[in-house]
């Protein structure tokens, strides 16, 4: 089962990662794939809106986490904004626990997560942005996790 | 004579550096890892923590032998460590040592914003600076416009909302296939290609100080996934262009707003040409004194933590050794 969305612009791609929010519940890891520039971070930056996240949202490339804190009537108070563009070798994302940062009341949303995936075992969504010939993205959601959502995701892909 | 003791270990480099009170460097020692990251494209965590442990501990023997104290029990006023933002397994490893050593030879230590550090690198090359300062910091972490008071007075006016300068360098080379660190090679070939080969968007055309770079590097990735066979020195030189264009024009605007005596670039993209040139131009335009670092002292150094924390140690009070490390330190929360 697989959800799709279509996003035309940049601002869609955020107003899309702002509704992403209602899709989530404390605990949630979510993984984003796709190229260079697909979009990743400016979903997240919507997702951060979403959550109640007031302080700026830049690319965590470079310490590989972030943590904002969140003010939002979902029981979510931390987002974990991870990046993996860096890691080499699966050893690496092992060392940096990601998964243990979610614990209760955390999301956290990997950037470049198929460079991780099997770390996180199954229970994860995975969010692939696709750059069309137009240019627009097509974000496709599937996942073990994402099957658990499916009503929530239903009214997002709508 | 007061001398401090400066540790760095934010990222690739392990760095320490003797520095006195009039910001006179006595040594400077830089270890770096970057030979082991190039393999990989980038920086490599785990292989910069485990190198900053190998190889903390004789850097800094070295640093205090370089300026003639005894490694064992140097008479120093004391140290001053970098705390953050950087990786936290790399922080972690200057972060204990300094405290370690500052148990060992009862002097206090302090933690020092790597930021902060990059704002005190002019000071260690000229002494007679003139203030206000407007500095540019540019790096693969980072990217600020700051308004200098004085030494330990800054004001954000600007920075990325999104990629750092240095790390839309080093992605697009990666993406070109090129090597890492990316600037030196996209500046290298940007010196033979045409800049207008490719056209790309100006962005951030607001009248605020922010900056952003993920535009021009979703655009460069773009147009060379349309256009097969454009010249990869063309696209280097389009993509420097554009940059230095960006950069340029928000710096015209804040000197615009803001009088000041001089403008300096730190960090490590002011290596950069390009910008070296343009700000350069737009200083000599202004009136005003262009501080344009040595590559040695734009890029990560100890000497530049040392010299803040000479500032800090004096005038506020040493850290406690329960300071942990800061991952993501704004520059704006340094008070």
């Amino acid at each position: 089962m697989s959800w799709q969305r279509y996003c035309a612009t940049a601002e869609d791609t955020i107003v899309a990662g702002e509704a992403f929010s209602a899709v989530l519940s404390s605990g949630d890891i979510v993984l984003l794939t796709g190229t260079l520039g697909a979009g990743k971070t400016t979903f997240v930056k919507g997702v951060a809106k979403g959550l109640g996240v007031h302080e700026r949202v830049t690319s965590p490339t470079f310490t590989m986490v972030r943590e904002h804190r969140c003010a939002n009537g979902l029981g979510i108070e931390t987002l974990h904004h991870c990046d993996v563009y860096r890691v080499e070798s699966l050893d690496e994302v092992v060392d940096l626990a990601l998964g243990e940062l979610v614990e209760d009341g955390a999301v956290a949303l990997v950037e470049w997560g198929e460079l991780a995936a099997s770390v996180f075992g199954r229970d994860v969504m995975t969010i692939d942005f696709h750059v069309e010939d137009n240019d627009g993205r097509m974000l496709s959601v599937d996942g073990e996790l994402a099957a658990a959502r499916a009503a929530r995701l239903d009214e997002w892909a709508s | 004579m007061a001398l401090v003791l400066g540790i760095e270990t934010s990222c690739d480099e392990t760095a320490a550096s003797v520095v006195d009170e009039q910001f006179h460097v006595h040594s400077s020692v830089i270890e770096s890892s970057i030979d082991q990251h190039r393999a990989f494209g980038g920086v490599v965590p785990e292989l910069a923590g485990r190198a900053h442990v190998a190889t903390i501990g004789p850097v800094v023997r070295r640093a205090l032998t370089e300026a003639g104290l005894d490694p064992l029990d140097p008479q120093i006023l004391g140290i001053a460590v970098t705390s953050g933002p950087g990786l936290i397994g790399s922080l972690l490893v200057g972060l204990s040592a300094a405290k370690a050593y500052a148990l060992a030879w009862g002097v206090p230590f302090v933690g020092i914003n790597h930021l902060e550090g990059h704002l005190f690198a002019p000071l260690l090359e000229r002494s007679d600076l003139e203030w206000p300062l407007m500095t540019l910091l540019v790096s693969g972490g980072h990217s600020l416009i700051v308004l200098q008071g004085g030494p330990g007075e800054h004001v954000v006016l600007g920075e990325t909302i999104d990629d750092a300068a240095g790390e839309a360098y080093d992605k697009v080379a990666r993406w070109l296939g090129l090597g890492y660190p990316g600037g030196p090679e996209i500046d290298r070939l940007a010196q033979s290609g045409t800049s207008g080969a490719l056209k790309l968007p100006r962005s951030m055309t607001g009248d605020d100080y922010d900056l952003s770079f993920s535009g021009l590097k979703t655009a460069v990735v773009r147009a060379t996934e349309k256009q097969h066979g454009l010249p990869v020195a063309d696209v280097a030189a389009s993509f420097q262009a554009a940059v230095a264009e960006q950069l340029l024009r928000k710096l015209r605007s804040a000197l615009e707003h803001h009088p000041v005596k001089g403008l300096a670039l730190a960090g490590g993209v002011a290596a950069n040409s390009a910008l070296r040139a343009g700000v350069t131009e737009l200083a000599q335009e202004f009136g005003i004194e262009a501080h344009l670092p040595t590559l040695a002292m734009c890029t990560d150094n100890a000497a530049m933590i040392a010299a803040a924390g000479t500032y800090r140690l004096r005038h506020d009070a040493a850290s406690s050794f329960d300071l942990s490390a800061s991952p993501n330190w704004q520059l704006a929360d340094v008070s």
